[in-house]
């Protein structure tokens, strides 16, 4: 009796922290999207030239998705600086065309393209790139998406949000396979080139 | 405690506990630190009760008291982890999971605790008094969030309250260590 509640225990200690390496939501979060990768729901964005796409159309291509709101005086303008500097790399191996990253803005009415594009401009002078900054369309969407992904974020109670500032990674098919701190650009190209890599040669990536 | 006071208590605190749950929910301090021992409380309340009504009840602690502890142990140590926290909000069936399991950990911790040896007693004792302590002081020097639903302020603020916590309880420990001996239970 003893040992059989001494294992269930453990078993749901196990099955909760994922055999005891998550402890929080965004750790085992990771974990399950490496093991489980997620399809990505459809989003109607705006880009920062007024442009409409839709997220499915961008299908064929590996997607760098971070998000981020115009306003926020901390982390974004840091995460704004390393997809910067990842764009950077992918020229350098010549993964641009196959790549492209977005910046989702989580305070849609507030970040119109004229916002977005001022936001892009503090990190290059080119803006026809494969780093787009979006907003979606429909407010509600945009949360619903964040809602399956898991991402979220909470008021900071200065007027803005304390938001997730990873680095989110969907392959060509639409499905969210990776997340990575922001801040690890080795990791994440070299995950973006695995990616087109088995792209390529039809080999199944396991991340 | 007598029942009557007991009864009085249990009714009071349900609603009270399922009408706030969600103004509770909005801070990781009155989340982890008053929604959750509250449910607990509330299954202990709810086992004293039905222990004066069925005696068998007691019998059934006798037997099963390994096992009634350890389910408490292990329920109420899950409790502790930050992701159960944000699952909670976001997970319905965690949610479920989480008036389900804390007020059964009350209520088998009632049912084994007086079936148990003095000295494991006392062990639990120092352990939870070692436990606020060091959960307090981690949360109040981590640099980082663990909880996506809550800031970093509302975090550190979690950090005192269990150190707080902790030193009421440390005191009422010392207290009836040194004055007691009336404390059977």
């Amino acid at each position: 009796m003893t040992v059989v509640a001494v294992s269930l225990g453990l078993l749901a200690w196990w099955q909760t922290t994922q055999g005891f390496r998550a402890f929080t939501w965004e750790s085992y979060r990771r974990l399950k999207i490496a093991s489980h990768p997620l399809a990505v729901p459809n989003v109607l964005l705006q880009d920062q030239f007024g442009h409409l796409l839709d997220l499915n159309s961008l299908r064929g291509k590996v997607l760098v998705i971070n998000f981020i709101y115009t306003r926020c005086p901390t982390i974004c303008g840091y995460t704004g600086l390393n997809l910067s500097r990842l764009q950077r790399m992918l020229l350098q191996r010549s993964f641009q065309d196959r790549v492209r990253l977005l910046s989702i803005s989580l305070d849609p009415h507030f970040d119109t393209p004229q916002k977005l594009k001022a936001y892009m401009l503090r990190f290059s002078n080119q803006l026809k790139t494969s780093w787009q900054a979006v907003r979606p369309v429909k407010p509600l969407q945009g949360q619903e998406m964040q809602h399956q992904l898991g991402v979220v974020s909470i008021p900071d109670g200065i007027g803005g949000f304390t938001h997730n500032a990873a680095t989110h990674l969907v392959d060509q098919k639409g499905y969210l396979v990776r997340i990575i701190d922001e801040d690890n650009l080795k990791l994440t190209i070299d995950i973006i080139a695995r990616m087109l890599l088995a792209a390529k040669t039809g080999i199944n990536h396991d991340g | 405690m007598t029942d009557n006071f007991r009864q009085a208590m249990f009714v009071m605190l349900v609603p009270v506990i399922i009408i706030s749950h969600h103004w509770l929910e909005t801070s990781m301090t009155s989340h982890m630190a008053v929604q959750l021992p509250l449910l607990v409380f509330v299954g202990a309340l709810f086992a004293g009760l039905l222990q004066t009504y069925s005696p068998r009840l007691v019998v059934f602690g006798q037997r099963y008291r390994i096992s009634l502890l350890l389910y408490s142990l292990f329920t109420i140590s899950l409790w502790m982890l930050p992701r159960l926290l944000d699952a909670a909000l976001y997970q319905s069936s965690i949610a479920f999971l989480k008036w389900l399991s804390l007020p059964l950990a009350g209520i088998s911790l009632v049912l084994c605790w007086r079936h148990l040896p003095f000295v494991l007693r006392g062990i639990l004792h120092l352990e939870l008094l070692a436990t606020l302590l060091r959960l307090g002081w981690l949360y109040l020097i981590a640099p980082q969030r663990y909880c996506v639903s809550y800031g970093i302020n509302d975090q550190q603020q979690l950090g005192h309250v269990l150190l707080g916590y902790a030193a009421v309880y440390g005191l009422f420990l010392a207290s009836s260590v040194l004055l007691g001996g009336r404390r059977a239970n």
